[in-house]
C-alpha cells in the first residue's frame, strides 16, 4: 500500500510526466530495468564443505563397504558442491585415518554450528568403524 | 579475553566437569566389575577410565592455559541404579559413554580455535568406547 507521502508525490507528478512526453515524441521510452533475481548469499562455509567431501571420496577406493556406505550418509548430509574431485592418496587405511583429521579439523574451522554438530558428528563415526577394526 | 574466548574456556570446563563424573562412576563400576568373571568388561571399564583421566588432564591443562582456575571435582556423584550384575554394569557404562559423547557434540560449536578441536577429539574418543561396551556403530553419534 503507497504511503500517503507518496501517493501525493506521484499525483503531483504523474501529469507532468504525461505532458512531457506527448509533447516529444523523439524521447526513447523508458525501460524497465531487466527482470534479475539476487543472487543465492554464498555459503562461507562451502569451501570447508567441498575439501572435506574431497577428502571422503577420496577415502572411498579400495575401502570396505561399511566405510563406502558411511562416506555415502556423510556426503548427503554435507551437500557438496556439484563436481568435487576425490582427493586420494596411499592406502585406503591411511585415507580414512586422514579423513578423521580432515573432518576434526574442517570442525575446527567452520562458522555454521550446525555444520560444525555434523562435521563433528562425522568424525565420531568415521573413528567408530575404525576403532572396531581395530584401526585406531 | 574476548567474549568468543570466554564461551569457548567455558565449554571446555563444562567438559571437565563431565570428565570429573565420568572417572568417579567408572571407578564405582569398575570396582564391582570382576575381572576374573567378566574380563572384557574389566578390560573395556579400564581402558575407558584411562581414557577419561587423560581427557580430564588435557581438558585442565587447557583451561590453565587461559589463565582460569579448573573447575573442582564434586565430592560425589550420583551412582547409576541397580548396577548388580555385570550387564547391568556395562549397560551403565555404555549410557555413560553415550551421555559424554552427547555433551561433546552440544559443547563443540560452543568452542573456537583449538579449543574445539579437543572437543571434538575427545568426541570420536568417546563415540569409540561405545564400541568397548557392546554398541554398533552409527551414522551420526551423540545425535
Amino acid at each position: 500500500m503507497l504511503s500517503r507521502r507518496t501517493a501525493v508525490a506521484l499525483a503531483v507528478v504523474t501529469p507532468l510526466a504525461a505532458s512531457a512526453c506527448s509533447a516529444s515524441e523523439t524521447l526513447n521510452p523508458v525501460k524497465a530495468p531487466p527482470p534479475s533475481t539476487p543472487p543465492a548469499p554464498a555459503n562461507p562455509d562451502q569451501s570447508v564443505i567441498d575439501a572435506t567431501v574431497a577428502e571422503i571420496l577420496g577415502a572411498d577406493e579400495g575401502a570396505p563397504a561399511a566405510f563406502v556406505e558411511l562416506h555415502r550418509i556423510h556426503i548427503e548430509a554435507l551437500a557438496p558442491t556439484k563436481g568435487v574431485q576425490a582427493a586420494t592418496t596411499g592406502r585406503w587405511q591411511e585415507r580414512q585415518l586422514a579423513l578423521v583429521t580432515t573432518l576434526t579439523s574442517a570442525a575446527g574451522h567452520a562458522a555454521d554450528p550446525q555444520l560444525i554438530t555434523l562435521l563433528a558428528s562425522a568424525a565420531a563415526a568415521q573413528q567408530q568403524l575404525l576403532h572396531g577394526r581395530g584401526l585406531a | 579475553m574476548t567474549t568468543a574466548d570466554s564461551a569457548s574456556t567455558d565449554a571446555i570446563q563444562a567438559a571437565l566437569a563431565v570428565e570429573h563424573s565420568a572417572i568417579y562412576i567408572l571407578g564405582a563400576l569398575g570396582g564391582r566389575t570382576s575381572a576374573s568373571s567378566a574380563p572384557a568388561l574389566a578390560s573395556a571399564l579400564e581402558a575407558a577410565y584411562e581414557d577419561h583421566v587423560n581427557a580430564r588432564e588435557a581438558l585442565a591443562i587447557r583451561v590453565v592455559a587461559a589463565g582460569l582456575e579448573p573447575v573442582a571435582s564434586s565430592a560425589v556423584y550420583d551412582l547409576p541404579r541397580r548396577i548388580g550384575s555385570a550387564e547391568s554394569i556395562g549397560a551403565a557404562a555404555l549410557r555413560l559413554e553415550q551421555d559424554t559423547t552427547a555433551t561433546y557434540l552440544s559443547l563443540a560449536p560452543k568452542a573456537t580455535g583449538t579449543d574445539r578441536i579437543l572437543l571434538v577429539q575427545l568426541l570420536c574418543r568417546a563415540a569409540a568406547r561405545q564400541l568397548d561396551l557392546g554398541a554398533k556403530p552409527t551414522a551420526f553419534p551423540g545425535t
